[in-house]
């Protein structure tokens, strides 16, 4: 069949119809060789018609021919006798005679006729000496992509061009010129201006993407830079370190391998990690510190409408517990960018004062079709158990601490000694932790050839916590991403989707660890709850009363992005990008009354959560390039606007005649609900000018004007701006002549920015009447049994942006020819007009407002980077990488501090996250006790924990100043490769903080069992007079060391995060299969840790980590 | 597609104009759902209507819907019998027998308030405080208001009962605490620096703000029906009265009281029973509680808290032998092994034992009634002129009839008729928004009285002042402690 005007694919395979008008006068053009051909052919006839010779080829070969059918008229017949003939080989005595050529892309053999003809369009703006030739030089990336702005070097009498958006330029030239093209991101090209040039009067040539990490793409302020050049601190982490990583949330798979990025872990599901980068830059706890989300070019909007939550924004507007990233497929994710400075930051502005992650999702790369079918079995398990006491043991130590508290064991205080069995013996950790077992599977359609280019996922992964009595979390991802460009290469249109639906279950955390190992089972012998035991005199004990409760959150959750860029003349380019989002969430936690005793009459009670929510974003911008010289001068003004708005009811229902109608509130016999809303919009105008002196001296400088909603009129607007410069000093000529050779690359550079930060929640300068205060669940009482308002909130009209400046100065160093590399990086930042709450006197009406407080807050940090390459034979490849960071946080200045509310919350010089404690001294000899210093002397020990942070030692015994801030942390890994078809690759964190030393508030004696037995059983106190490192046992708090500097413990760690074993599956195998790539892989989480920590995980505390083992499989066609 | 292409960039040219002349409107946002700004709240007369309820919602209720661990509602004492309770203490009239440990009001009790242990004043202090935060948030909404809506009549009504709140919290405040911030503004930048105002300049606001609400307000009972659960006129002549006498301006004072008691249209004395009843003549104003589930159900603030308050020996002998009020205004507390036995106030009937959710209210809570109306004109007009001692004796015998006791004779002398005048208040007032605590400070008889009380020993002058709450020092440090208190 054929079709006029459109691609054919011929006979044996199907058709493929695309609607490739502009293809044959490129097409024609292109004289570059095709790679990678290896396949021969045999082939023998007598004028053969030209496509059924292509029929054969594609039967012995996988290419493919596409060529439209009105070429083929002129085609000659063809006689040729060919064995075990290289395809090129073949192809080009196919096409000798003929006025067609060809050009292979991939699997695809082009064919076209021969034209030189130039597509119109790309006026010469240069002019051009007389005497001179003029060529057109094109140049593009694979898939015939054009590059505009590409910059033409003529190194002889340098003068420099950029090239049109359609990738083409009008370069004047003299025989034997010296030329050079270069690119962000690809390989410089140089070649010679020789007679065919001249005579063919143009020049085509295909730009290799640069492998060396120099040259990796980063997102800048509207375009894109590298690490060569670039004057902002930009991190990036690659899809293909991110597909190595069995994880189900993004952040994951970057822990440990971002300087200055620092993600923890408070609880051990896929959904929450706590994200902060380079150090706490708020007074205001409350207020999140994560860095700010952008989705391919959409910033995950924070409000504040979340009815538990009050005035504390929530991200993405979700839920609470679920950070956004959750809802996206690690898979789908081509590169993650961290921004840190001001310079990186400056697209975002006042939103990015906390740095940006900046998420970019997969584009179709060109190419024929491919289809990728990626699938894992996860395995979980626990990392690590807990060594604690039998029967026997426990049984013993309370037994000894009765004793010592001189105590009679009763049925209320000591079931455990009296009612219970006293030989029964439980593991409750490994009752409740059992292994489970996931599924991830990932389909994906990419290809497209030239103008078009297409990708198409679809995601499912199901995964089964492990304390989580069988609950488990569903992702559904669904990827759609479209490029077009025209004919004419002026205009681009760029379309993506993602569209996310999860659910995620949640049970009780049970208190599993602590219980008694003879404490009596979950049901007795009949399968009942089993109260009886767990009965005392004034109510019930039983620990499992929980265990029927559940909570589940559903989301579904689509993103769509269009972009335009229009090429107005050579240079000027404007473009347009949309993006909008729609989330709705429902969330229920359901508390029935199984599993509670029913002799203290329970009741059930369910709480229901509904949210919607929307954001938009529109950008336009200008940009233009121009070429001073060797100067390169761009030129950018955008605008921006934000939108979002968020919905969000919350409904309790009490006493449901039956668990069965818990699902539904209208089964409920008491009902309360609350609802909100909130809107939030963000306008800016953005102006940068960039400026690169032959990539010697590159200088940007962003100015930008922001307006934000969540100031009240009068307040919105600030302005704020940043500058970053960098000097390439292995570019400059005495450089290149010193003959370094170790020393490849050089730069440093620098960079200070101020801007704001609406670091606070919405509507706060509003004056709000309501009968519901804003974080209240409860309506205010009527009066005379009518509604009622009053105001809800302080009016505070006057506050605004916070002041954000960032200060940096960075280096970069490559050495023998950059297979080493190393980064390192210095930065300030200064918070200052901290917007937070004000505490006011009571007399004002409420006792604290929303205000900017003169503190200001320094973080101060380095942060080294080394990367290197260490072999890379054919054999073996051998690469290795470590980062690690430090940041210390000051609270440098803050008027008034001694007359203010604050007096003894901060100190000025000291971390905002410090508090002092109180210094323990030992276990009195004679009690058995812990002792404290009294250190003002007044005759009193301190026990516990002060009511302030930095409360006055005169009165106080708190005076030792501890931060639990790391002192250092950081990332180290390997990657070992054998003949290029299996890898090993092993990523390690690390990290040394103080952590709270749970076993030390953790007397020994109480009706809970414990670790490290055999330790204090040695060494605890047992008679006056004993001098032992451990408190006496005892059923009442006596070990408790909370509030004193000996609860923290140092919580040194090294992790090994990743490990991960690929294999490519040989290319003969493939062949067989039709396959064209296929990998094996075992990948792993959280192997192992090691850490002086005593408790199950040092991030976590009690709760053990989780090991994931994923095997995985993956295979292109 | 080049349209299309031209035409969104000229919308993003557009856009750009927009933010570069700084246009305010593109940040406009929609307002929460869950509240109203002070614009809309003052459109029309029904929103300022709910407004004013608000207003009294927190009066009786303290802005807390449950009940707390202390059988409150909310923290907020003053507005639900907080003031009753404290002063009492502090004063001759309750203590609790075992005058140890650190119960409730044991600090009041033994004159021991410190700035560690504040008792309940800082509660008063802040919940007075709260109240008159909510006055001035209406105040300045009517003054501000531009609203066609919003009636010129409805204005003077919500203006007047604003300002009529506000000067009952300065009157505590300023008899409590003596030098306090006189805060008028709800802009918290106005007022978080104020200093102490002196106490003639506090009460010159309260006269003021009565002396102006006084001529806004109607002199009828108009709300719901006809329960005297709102502020009008009365109230607030019958507090101008009072705010009169305590600043010894006696002419005014028995002016305003005597315009109260001669509209016996409206207000005549109850008998002892029904004195605090929801259809009491007897009332000028009481606070309607409410009834829900979680709360003190139909019980008034001090109905429910004065359940197990001992009353002192003192003031149990202080009636006189046939003094009904000392039966139906007081009841026995039985004992049993823990609590001893003795005797607690009743004058409000639905206590913290015999409430019912969502039961009938009965009572309501009294906050000013024509007894003390009464007594103000016999003490204003004796000090006026001792001249006038035959009517200062018939306005005695008034009360003393109701009660069931004997007329006093025209025939006491003028020393004679101050101490009966005295004593009336005494046992009239009793256990009543702190009138014994005020009278034995404004008659500079406390440290007479209280000194002769051995478990308050060792008594000191100071003690008649409640300290300043130490976090608003700390917080506004143009603020100075009550001498005394370090």
């Amino acid at each position: 069949m054929r079709v006029p005007y459109s691609w054919k694919r011929s006979s044996t395979k199907s058709l493929l119809v695309m609607k490739l008008t502009f293809f044959l006068l490129t097409a024609a053009l292109l004289q570059v060789s095709a790679r990678g051909l290896s396949q021969n052919i045999n082939f023998n006839g007598k004028n053969v018609a030209l496509e059924k010779v292509f029929a054969e080829v594609e039967s012995q070969t996988d290419y493919v021919f596409l060529y439209k059918a009105a070429a083929l008229s002129v085609a000659k017949p063809v006689t040729i006798s060919a064995r075990e003939i290289d395809l090129r080989a073949f192809l080009n005595k196919v096409f000798e005679n003929q006025s067609l050529t060809y050009k292979i892309i991939d699997k695809n053999i082009l064919v076209s006729q021969k034209d030189f003809s130039l597509a119109a369009g790309s006026p010469p703006v240069d002019t051009v000496p007389a005497k001179q030739e003029s060529i057109n030089v094109y140049v593009y990336s694979s898939g015939y992509t054009p590059l505009g702005s590409a910059t033409i070097s003529n190194l002889t009498d340098k003068r420099n061009y950029l090239t049109a958006g359609n990738g083409s330029a009008q370069v004047p030239v003299r025989l034997g010129d010296q030329m050079r093209i270069s690119y962000i991101g690809y390989v410089d090209h140089i070649f010679k201006i020789t007679e065919p040039i001249i005579t063919s009067r143009s020049y085509n040539i295909e730009l290799v993407l640069s492998e060396n990490k120099l040259d990796e793409v980063q997102i800048t302020v509207l375009g894109t830079t590298n690490k060569r050049t670039g004057t902002a601190n930009i991190a990036t982490v690659k899809a293909s370190d991110i597909e190595r990583q069995p994880v189900v949330n993004v952040l994951d798979a970057i822990s440990g391998r971002i300087p200055g990025l620092h993600i923890s872990q408070s609880a051990n599901t896929a959904g929450t990690r706590k994200v902060e980068l380079r150090g706490r830059n708020v007074l205001n706890e409350n207020m999140f510190t994560d860095p700010l989300y952008v989705v391919d070019g959409l910033p995950i909007a924070t409000l504040s409408v979340n009815p538990y939550g009050g005035g504390t924004p929530v991200q993405g507007g979700y839920s609470t517990s679920e950070n956004p990233l959750y809802m996206i497929n690690p898979l789908d994710i081509e590169s993650v960018d961290v921004l840190k400075d001001a310079d990186a930051t400056a697209l975002y502005g006042s939103r990015a004062a906390n740095g940006v992650i900046l998420i970019t999702t997969k584009k179709g790369k060109p190419g024929p079709t491919r289809f990728n079918v990626n699938y894992s079995k996860v395995f979980s398990g626990v990392q690590r158990y807990m060594h604690m006491m039998n029967t026997e043991q426990y049984l013993a130590v309370r037994k000894e601490a009765m004793m010592n508290d001189a105590a009679l064991p009763t049925r209320d205080n000591a079931p455990d000694l009296t009612i219970w069995d006293q030989n029964a013996y439980t593991d409750w950790q490994r009752l409740f932790f059992k292994n489970e077992q996931s599924n991830d599977v990932q389909l994906s359609v990419e290809g497209g050839l030239l103008l078009n280019t297409y990708r198409v996922s679809v995601g499912y992964t199901s995964t089964t916590e492990m304390y989580n009595q069988g609950r488990g979390n569903n992702r559904l991802t669904v990827g759609i991403s479209f490029n077009h460009r025209s004919p004419n290469g002026k205009l681009a249109v760029e379309l993506s989707a993602n569209n996310t639906y999860s659910n995620n279950e949640t049970a009780a955390t049970l208190d599993f660890f602590s219980l008694p190992p003879n404490a009596p089972g979950i049901y007795d012998e009949n399968g009942e709850y089993n109260f009886a035991p767990y009965r005392t005199q004034y109510g019930s004990n039983y620990p499992f009363r929980d265990i029927k409760n559940w909570g589940e959150n559903q989301t579904l959750k689509s993103q769509t992005n269009v972009g335009f860029t229009y090429e107005i003349f050579k240079d000027l380019t404007a473009g347009v990008r949309v993006s909008g989002e729609f989330f709705s969430n429902k969330s229920g936690y359901y508390m029935p009354k199984a599993g509670k005793d029913p002799l203290y009459s329970p009741i059930s009670m369910a709480f229901y959560g509904n949210g919607t929510g929307k954001s938009l974003l529109v950008r336009p911008n200008i940009n233009y390039v121009k070429l001073f010289g060797g100067a390169r001068v761009s030129v950018s003004l955008a605008a921006d606007y934000s939108y979002a708005d968020q919905d969000a009811a919350t409904i309790i229902g009490m006493m449901y005649s039956n668990d069965n109608l818990i699902k539904s509130y209208s089964n409920a016999q008491i009902m309360q609900s609350t609802n909100n809303y909130a809107q939030l919009k963000v306008a800016s105008l953005l102006a940068t000018v960039a400026f690169d002196w032959e990539n010697k001296y590159i200088v940007s400088l962003n100015g930008r004007r922001d307006g934000s909603s969540r100031f009240g009129d009068g307040a919105r607007y600030g302005n704020f701006g940043s500058a970053g410069v960098s000097w390439v000093l292995s570019n400059e000529e005495w450089f290149k002549k010193t003959n370094m050779n170790w020393l490849s690359f050089a730069k440093i550079r620098s960079s200070y920015g101020v801007m704001g930060n609406a670091n606070v929640g919405d509507y706060q300068y509003l004056s709000r009447w309501s009968n519901i205060p804003p974080t209240a669940l409860d309506k205010l009482p009527d009066y005379d049994d009518q509604t009622i308002y009053t105001l809800v909130q302080p009016v505070n009209q006057k506050y605004s942006w916070s002041s954000a400046s960032k200060f940096e100065v960075g280096a970069r160093l490559g050495f023998f020819n950059s297979r080493l590399n190393i980064e390192g990086n210095f930065y300030i930042n200064r918070d200052g007009k901290q917007l937070t709450n004000i505490t006011t006197p009571a007399f004002t009406g409420f006792t604290s407002v929303v205000g900017n407080w003169p503190a200001v807050i320094r973080n101060k940090g380095v942060e080294l980077m080394l990367d290197g390459t260490i072999l890379n034979t054919n054999t073996w490849g051998l690469t290795a990488r470590f980062q690690v960071s430090k940041n210390t946080n000051t609270l440098v200045a803050f008027p008034g501090l001694e007359n203010s509310p604050y007096k003894d919350m901060y100190r000025i010089g000291t971390s905002v996250t410090a508090k002092s404690y109180s210094h323990y001294i030992g276990i009195d000899p004679m009690k058995g006790t812990p002792v404290f210093e009294d250190h003002n002397g007044d005759g009193v020990m301190p026990v516990g924990m002060s009511s302030s942070n930095f409360p006055d030692t005169q009165l106080d015994d708190h005076y030792r100043v501890i931060d639990l801030n790391p002192e250092y942390f950081g990332g180290m890994g390997f990657r070992v490769d054998f003949k290029k078809v299996l890898s090993l690759d092993a990523q390690f964190s690390f990290e040394n903080s103080l952590v709270e030393d749970k076993l030390n508030n953790l007397g020994y004696g109480g009706m809970s069992n414990m670790v490290l037995y055999d330790e204090i059983q040695k060494k605890h106190w047992k008679q006056p007079g004993d001098k032992a490192l451990y408190a006496k046992y005892s059923t009442l708090n006596g070990g408790g060391l909370f509030g004193s500097d000996a609860y923290y413990a140092k919580g040194a760690y090294i992790s090994l995060d990743n490990l991960s074993l690929s294999y490519m599956l040989p290319a003969t195998w493939l062949k067989k299969l039709g396959m064209t790539q296929g990998t094996i892989s075992v990948n792993s989480s959280k192997i192992f840790k090691l850490s002086q920590y005593r408790m199950s995980d040092v991030e976590l505390g009690t709760t053990p980590q989780i090991r994931r083992i994923a095997a995985n499989l993956r295979l292109s066609f | 597609m080049k349209k299309i292409t031209f035409n969104i960039t000229a919308a993003g040219v557009l856009l750009l104009g927009h933010l570069l002349t700084g246009c305010n409107k593109i940040l406009d946002i929609k307002d929460p759902v869950n509240s109203i700004t002070t614009n809309q709240v003052f459109q029309t007369d029904d929103q300022a209507a709910t407004a004013l309820n608000g207003l009294y919602s927190y009066l009786i209720s303290g802005g807390e819907n449950e009940v707390n661990s202390n059988g409150q509602l909310g923290n907020d004492l003053y507005s639900a019998g907080g003031i009753t309770l404290a002063t009492a203490h502090s004063a001759d009239e309750l203590y609790h027998p075992s005058l140890a440990g650190d119960y409730q009001y044991y600090v009041e009790t033994t004159a021991r308030i410190t700035l560690q242990n504040l008792g309940y004043s800082s509660k008063i202090w802040k919940s007075a405080y709260k109240g008159i935060f909510n006055a001035n948030a209406l105040i300045e909404g009517v003054r501000t208001a531009t609203s066609k809506e919003f009636t010129q009549a409805y204005r003077k009504r919500v203006l007047g009962e604003a300002l009529a709140v506000r000067a009952m919290g300065y009157f505590y405040l300023v008899n409590l605490f003596e030098k306090v911030p006189l805060a008028l503004s709800i802009d918290y930048n106005d007022t978080q620096d104020l200093p102490s105002a002196s106490p003639d300049a506090v009460y010159q606001q309260i006269i003021n703000d009565l002396e102006e609400a006084s001529g806004y307000l109607s002199e009828n009972y108009d709300g719901n029906n006809t329960e005297r659960i709102r502020i009008n006129n009365w109230y607030v002549k019958a507090m101008l009265a009072r705010v009169y006498l305590f600043t010894k301006n006696y002419e005014k004072a028995y002016q305003n009281a005597n315009e109260v008691i001669s509209r016996t249209d409206l207000f005549q004395l109850e008998n002892l029973d029904n004195v605090f009843g929801i259809s009491s003549r007897e009332v000028i104003f009481q606070l309607k509680q409410i009834n829900i589930s979680g709360t003190r159900g139909n019980a008034t603030p001090e109905g429910y808290s004065m359940t197990g308050r001992y009353l002192t020996p003192v003031l149990l002998n202080a009636f006189e032998a046939g003094d009904n009020r000392k039966t139906a205004w007081i009841s026995a507390i039985a004992g049993d092994l823990y609590t001893p036995a003795g005797f607690s106030p009743a004058k409000y009937k639905i206590n913290s034992t015999n409430y019912t959710f969502g039961g009938d209210r009965s009572e309501y809570y009294v906050v000013m009634r024509l007894a003390e109306m009464y007594l103000v004109r016999a003490e204003a007009n004796m000090l006026r002129s001792a001249a006038n001692k035959t009517a200062v004796i018939d306005d005695l015998n008034a009360i003393r009839i109701r009660a069931g006791l004997n007329n006093l004779p025209y025939t006491l002398t003028d020393q004679q008729v101050t101490d009966a005048i005295a004593q009336e208040r005494r046992i009239e007032l009793f256990a009543e928004w702190g009138h014994r605590w005020l009278d034995l400070k404004r008659t500079n008889k406390a440290t007479e009285v209280l000194s002769e009380i051995a478990y308050k020993q060792p008594w000191k002058q100071y003690q008649l002042l409640y300290p300043i709450p130490p976090d608003e020092i700390l917080w506004d440090n143009n603020l100075s402690q009550n001498i005394g208190y370090n």
